[in-house]
């Protein structure tokens, strides 16, 4: 399974998202518009990146560049992952 | 936009009891007065002077009677006029010597001051097992609760609004060499990305609990009726697994200052059978009750000026 499809399951089950992995597109914003995330819900995503994957996000700045899509998340956690 | 303030450098060359800022916190002149008589005359020469002022706040300054009424008559539902004046005269009174009592603590001489935390080893006990937050309400010396979590030997994270003045209360979280890292709720997203990175690296967080403008909140029964209370400490309790402690001060003789506690988190947690959801729920309504307690034992250490109850 890719990154960008591991991510998409672990948002959807982790957040009750209405929303079905398949359907959650790459240019999709986490935030407002598209998946309507909040402040909130970026604690769960700071969770579910440390959890399942071993990612960290270190502060509020970073968080503003990596959570502006499901793209920009994916690209951040793969690079964190060594995958790039 | 660096949302934890990293104040150790900041803090540099600003000397201890030096004399605080008073920008929005209070009249300028009358803190500078308190002041000289701390330093001067002592605790119950300010004490006196605030006994002086009481009556004109009280008498001549209906807007103090309009923010305090909220919770007096929720507290004394059935008092006449006259109790209900000379009720917000020991209230306002009360407030004042607690804002005295701050005022000598964080900026004339704290080691005067005795803390003391009830079942110590039992909160140190909770700290050791996992990260903790502190969850303090606006009850008698609160900010003095926090500062004195800094005997514990852990980092501590403090959860600020955009109008927190870092110089003004610089004394609070810069106790005995002890730094505090502050996480300003205004950068984006509330603080609270770094606020769950601190509780997974198994440091300590203080954030208020009776305060719900600009937060998610639910509605809790409180001193019989739903009255709105931030979610934000169960939220993150139930996303970091951290404990979630609710802090509350009241004093005894002239300088010792009790911090009493309340874990509501722990046995919810533990609860598998619960939801998300009702965990959320029922540490809050640990919180409310815990909350309620306290104030029936000590009714005029609640500093709530404004419609806790409004809809």
């Amino acid at each position: 399974m890719d990154t960008a499809t591991k991510l998409k399951e672990l948002l959807a089950k982790e957040l009750n998202l209405q929303l079905k992995p398949e359907e959650i597109t790459d240019d999709m914003p986490l935030f407002g518009e598209g998946l309507g995330l909040d402040s909130l819900d970026a604690v769960e995503i700071v969770v579910i990146l440390k959890k399942h994957l071993g990612v960290n996000i270190v502060d509020g700045e970073q968080a503003k560049e990596v959570f502006v899509s499901m793209k920009t998340l994916t690209d951040f956690v793969e690079k964190e992952l060594g995958k790039k | 936009m660096g949302s934890v303030i990293k104040e150790e450098q900041k803090m540099k060359g600003i000397q201890k009891n030096s004399k605080p800022e008073t920008k929005g916190y209070g009249n300028k002149l009358g803190y500078s007065i308190f002041h000289f008589v701390l330093k001067n005359i002592g605790l119950y020469g300010a004490y006196g002077i605030l006994l002086l002022l009481t009556p004109y706040y009280v008498i001549f300054r209906p807007s103090v009677y309009q923010c305090s009424k909220y919770y007096l008559q929720r507290r004394f539902p059935r008092d006449n006029f006259c109790k209900r004046y000379l009720r917000l005269f020991k209230y306002i009174y009360t407030f004042g010597q607690a804002l005295i009592d701050q005022l000598y603590y964080g900026f004339v001489d704290e080691s005067k001051f005795e803390l003391v935390f009830h079942r110590e080893p039992e909160i140190l006990d909770l700290l050791n097992q996992k990260p903790v937050i502190f969850l303090m309400s606006h009850v008698g010396f609160w900010e003095v609760s926090m500062a004195g979590s800094a005997r514990f030997n852990k980092t501590l994270n403090v959860m600020v609004n955009k109008d927190f003045d870092k110089d003004k209360r610089k004394s609070f979280y810069d106790i005995k060499g002890k730094k505090f890292n502050l996480i300003n709720v205004s950068d984006d997203y509330g603080g609270m990305v770094e606020a769950t990175g601190a509780l997974l690296r198994g440091e300590a967080l203080g954030v208020t609990g009776d305060r719900a403008e600009g937060w998610r909140s639910k509605r809790v029964s409180f001193l019989g009726a739903p009255a709105k209370f931030p979610t934000i400490a169960q939220q993150l309790a139930v996303a970091t697994g951290a404990s979630v402690i609710a802090l509350f001060t009241s004093k005894k003789g002239r300088y010792q200052i009790l911090i009493d506690w309340k874990d509501i988190s722990t046995e919810v947690l533990a609860d598998e059978k619960l939801s998300k959801d009702e965990k959320i729920e029922s540490m809050l309504h640990n919180y409310a009750d815990a909350l309620e307690k306290h104030i029936q034992n000590h009714p005029y250490l609640w500093f709530n000026f404004f419609d806790f109850w409004k809809r």
